[in-house]
């Protein structure tokens, strides 16, 4: 049957059937939503609302990401944080006016060409993604090789690695005491497009064949690899392509908050990535909805932690430790009760079709059940149902 | 040359240390698949249960096997609240379940304790030092050295002889096989966590004698330690995390004693550099566990 003939349900299985269709109608979907909302907070917001959503947007970036190493191939990563840190150190490195890198506050000691380099944020993002992309290549190529857990601990150390560097290279960082006088490129339109793009390219890189091969890896090794997909090599490029989306964050970054210090850049970012990758789901809408709640609901908390809580026996002027405790929770219970995230893996104009269709056997223990060796067979009483 | 025989023994002091909690976190995976992320906050809870028993007027020769209790109902309570519900459900959804469930334990501390590091009134005696042949050697340190070597002499005895010990190592191989031969994974995981649990409160008591303080983030560095351990000695592998820990102990000696002063605040960095280069070498560990890596990669 001629595409046309079948109407509207013909051009959208047309679109459907077709890879790169299928991503830039859903990447154009998500961007417009995105759009709209930021251009709500921007027409109606408050200075702060304009500031969250901002600092949002480059959070998007990052988790994006995450996104596309994480949840194609089902390797948890703590190391994109690092490469967030090595995008924003970058941009401010090659941004930051002459002048004021060569006076004694900053890094007067730094090689020459980096003293007489001074760009605006084209060619800044060009070189920063440079500077991602080679590092990530590096410790890609061991990283890779990893299966399981072993693999999310290396990325660890990745991490540690570029902390310990970052915190202690005076010459070029400042070590630990904080980088300042960056020039403010970062404005809400800048942020938006860097993230459309992101939407974009994410979007692309999970329909196409590599990320295909990818996913099918993360839902089978040995079945992905007895149909000819080379493991290592598709979370290579996936690692590589994620860690240059994480660095373009950190460049907005650098031009927003305008100064950087090495602790910022640590565990803690790490871990609300992490909890806005998982509450979403593993796809790329996943990562927006995700991103957006976890936003959402610190911002709730802090304006809830600076005007004190006071319920019943709850007498608290400030709270400490509220939000990590929140988010911790939530990413408790969201791996109890649903432990492919919001979304799971649909995107978001899959999503509705699959859940009507999928109401029935919703969680992973009866949908998805796999003979798998070890405790996945039904514990034994334990009041599980 | 009594400069490397001082190395030596702070090798073997902080090998020790990071062989027990290599080991502890060892044993949960070689059982249930499990990183466990939270282990570190086992090492927090023994630090504070020193304190509060310190501030009762507890003896330290009560305070001692009491702490180490105390990190072993810990250890059986994570598994019972968060772990249990999850059992089944693939590794990367376990991992960052515990990595949330050690925020959660870290912020709980930090909203009832507080953020300032409170000190651990040490009996003077874990300060002593005595000298052999002008080696300067803490008393503290042969003392991690020989508990743990008992510890692990005992428990190789467990692995080898009791029931329990088989059950314990037939499950690393094959857990559903072993439920068949009648082993109750209801008894048995428990039973993990609490060894878990008892292994991370002696390293706990050695680890933070050195410093005598404990933060709501003190689980951290020993987390990392003992994690990067037992993937270096390859992730299930008993043998290969106590071989991990003494590993990475010795790295880190060896960079202290020979990297130019200027350098000192990279160790960490070449230290787990090294770690990748290892990895990257040797991709499943030095001794890896095959069952492991077979059903559970």
């Amino acid at each position: 049957m001629s595409a046309m003939a079948g109407g509207v349900r013909g051009i959208w299985s047309y679109t459907q059937d077709r890879w790169y269709l299928r991503a830039l109608l859903g990447a154009a979907l998500l961007s417009l939503i995105l759009a709209l909302v930021i251009v709500w907070f921007e027409t109606y917001g408050t200075r702060t609302d304009q500031r969250v959503a901002l600092t949002f947007l480059i959070n998007l970036v990052a988790v994006i990401g995450f996104q596309v190493f994480m949840s194609n191939s089902g390797v948890p990563t703590f190391g994109h944080v690092a490469f967030v840190a090595i995008g924003a150190y970058t941009a401010a490195l090659v941004t930051t006016p002459t002048d004021r890198k060569s006076s004694e506050t900053l890094i007067p000691d730094a090689p020459g060409f980096i003293l007489n380099t001074e760009v605006g944020f084209g060619p800044a993002l060009v070189i920063a993604l440079a500077v991602v992309a080679l590092i990530a290549a590096l410790s890609g190529s061991a990283i890779v090789r990893l299966r399981g857990g072993s693999a999310a601990i290396a990325t660890l150390a990745l991490l540690i690695i570029v902390r310990t560097v970052l915190g202690n290279w005076e010459q070029l960082t400042r070590g630990p005491k904080t980088w300042s006088g960056i020039p403010g490129y970062t404005t809400v339109w800048l942020a938006l497009g860097v993230a459309v793009a992101a939407i974009f390219v994410a979007r692309l890189f999970r329909e196409s064949g590599g990320g295909l091969r990818l996913r099918a890896t993360r839902t089978d090794e040995l079945a992905s690899s007895a149909v000819g997909v080379d493991i290592s090599r598709s979370r290579f490029g996936a690692w590589v392509l994620s860690a240059m989306i994480a660095g373009a964050a950190g460049v907005l970054w650098a031009g927003y908050f305008l100064s950087l210090a090495p602790q910022d850049f640590f565990f803690d970012l790490t871990f609300v990535y992490i909890v806005m990758v998982i509450i979403g789901g593993t796809s790329v809408s996943g990562a927006v909805i995700g991103a957006g709640l976890v936003t959402l609901l610190t911002e709730a908390i802090r304006r809830a932690e600076t005007q004190g809580i006071h319920i019943g026996p709850i007498d608290a002027d400030q709270v400490f430790g509220l939000t990590p405790i929140v988010l911790g929770l939530i990413v408790l219970l969201t791996m109890i009760l649903r432990p492919e995230g919001l979304l799971g893996r649909w995107e978001l104009e899959e999503w509705p079709a699959r859940t009507l269709r999928g109401l029935r056997g919703r969680r992973w223990r009866r949908s998805t059940a796999r003979p798998v060796a070890g405790p996945a067979n039904k514990p034994h009483g334990g009041g599980d149902t | 040359m009594t400069e490397v025989a001082q190395h030596i023994v702070n090798w073997l002091a902080l090998g020790s240390i990071y062989a027990l909690l290599a080991l502890g976190i060892a044993v949960v995976f070689s059982v249930l698949g499990l990183i466990n992320f939270a282990h570190g906050e086992l090492v927090t809870v023994s630090g504070y249960s020193m304190v509060a028993f310190a501030i009762w007027g507890v003896p330290w020769a009560l305070i001692i096997p009491l702490s180490v209790v105390a990190s072993m109902i810990a250890a059986v309570l994570m598994e019972r609240v968060a772990y249990r519900p999850l059992r089944g459900a693939p590794v990367s959804t376990t991992l960052l379940g515990s990595l949330a469930l050690s925020i959660v334990i870290q912020s709980a501390f930090l909203m009832f304790v507080g953020a300032r590091p409170e000190s651990i009134p040490f009996p003077t005696w874990t300060q002593d030092t005595f000298e052999v042949g002008g080696v300067v050697i803490r008393t503290l340190d042969v003392l991690t050295f020989a508990t743990t070597a008992l510890l692990l002499a005992l428990l190789l005895m467990f692995l080898r002889r009791s029931v329990r010990g088989i059950a314990l190592r037939a499950a690393s191989e094959n857990f559903a096989v072993t439920r068949l031969m009648g082993i109750r994974a209801n008894a048995l995981i428990p039973g993990a966590f609490a060894l878990s649990g008892l292994l991370a409160g002696v390293a706990g008591f050695f680890f933070l004698a050195t410093a005598s303080l404990v933060a709501p983030g003190t689980g951290f560095i020993p987390l990392l330690k003992g994690f990067i351990a037992a993937v270096i000695g390859g992730l299930g592998s008993l043998s290969g995390a106590v071989a991990g820990g003494f590993f990475l102990a010795g790295l880190e000696t060896l960079f202290q004693a020979t990297l130019p002063d200027g350098t000192a605040p990279f160790i960490d960095a070449f230290t787990f550099g090294i770690v990748i280069l290892v990895l990257f070498v040797r991709p499943h560990g030095l001794r890896a566990e095959r069952a492991a890596l077979v059903e559970r990669a």
